[in-house]
């Protein structure tokens, strides 16, 4: 299945938005390994590990199920305010 | 309804103090406290032109309306709160939130607006990009989220 990943705060310098093509029955932890390689080229592979996984209501744990075609966002450590 | 929570793109209007402690306000009420965040020109020893501000808007609304519902359980019902973030690029002095907080007596509304920024800092999917005077950009180093089952 393929899953679409915006990218928000370092991530960014990955594009707006990346896609990925993972087995059926995967799940977020998953996710961050195919992310992986992307990730280690552009030197975010520790910021990869401290990030979360979310969609548009909820934030993910590496043992949510991913669901073709859907879109999810990368969290990296939060800054606001 | 006695929450106002928004992600305000700076293209639009900017925020604005006013603007919150008058959705605060109530015949009720006797405090409305304020928040209102600005960058600053020195961060971590370095001159700071400008800030971008990064945020993934439907999940951090979600979560400002969270916050407000758990103040509104330790501080009263009747708590009136708003809660505006920027998104976009910021110079020196512009303002990147607002809070506001009305109540009927002033510790509740001082507890709740304090209670507002500290849990926005910690939970809220928002990043900040500084942009130095000589040139240079850099992404603050933040704190981590937790997930959910």
């Amino acid at each position: 299945m393929r899953i679409k990943i915006q990218m928000f705060g370092a991530f960014r310098v990955l594009g707006e938005q990346i896609e990925v093509e993972l087995a059926e029955d995967a799940v977020v932890s998953d996710l961050r390994l195919a992310m992986a390689k992307q990730a280690e080229t552009a030197n975010l592979l520790d910021l990869l590990s401290a990030s979360k996984f979310a969609n548009a209501t909820s934030i993910l744990n590496d043992t949510s199920v991913c669901l073709n075609g859907e879109v999810l966002a990368i969290l990296p450590p939060v800054s606001g305010g | 309804m006695n929450v106002h929570v928004e992600v305000r793109e700076f293209d639009d209007k900017a925020i604005d103090a006013a603007e919150a402690l008058a959705f605060v306000d109530a015949p009720a009420n006797g405090a409305g406290a304020l928040f209102v965040g600005v960058v600053r020109d020195l961060n971590q020893g370095r001159k700071v032109q400008a800030v971008s501000y990064d945020v993934f808007a439907p999940l951090a609304e979600q979560g400002f309306a969270e916050i407000c519902a758990e103040a509104q359980q330790r501080w009263g019902a009747d708590l009136r709160l708003f809660v505006a973030h920027a998104k976009g690029r910021l110079d020196v002095g512009g303002i990147s939130i607002v809070l506001a907080a009305g109540s009927p007596h002033r510790g509740e509304a001082f507890a709740a607006c304090r209670y507002l920024i500290e849990e926005i800092k910690t939970r809220s999917p928002i990043w900040k990009q500084e942009h130095y005077v000589d040139g240079d950009s850099d992404w603050v180093k933040g704190h981590a989220l937790c997930g959910h089952d």
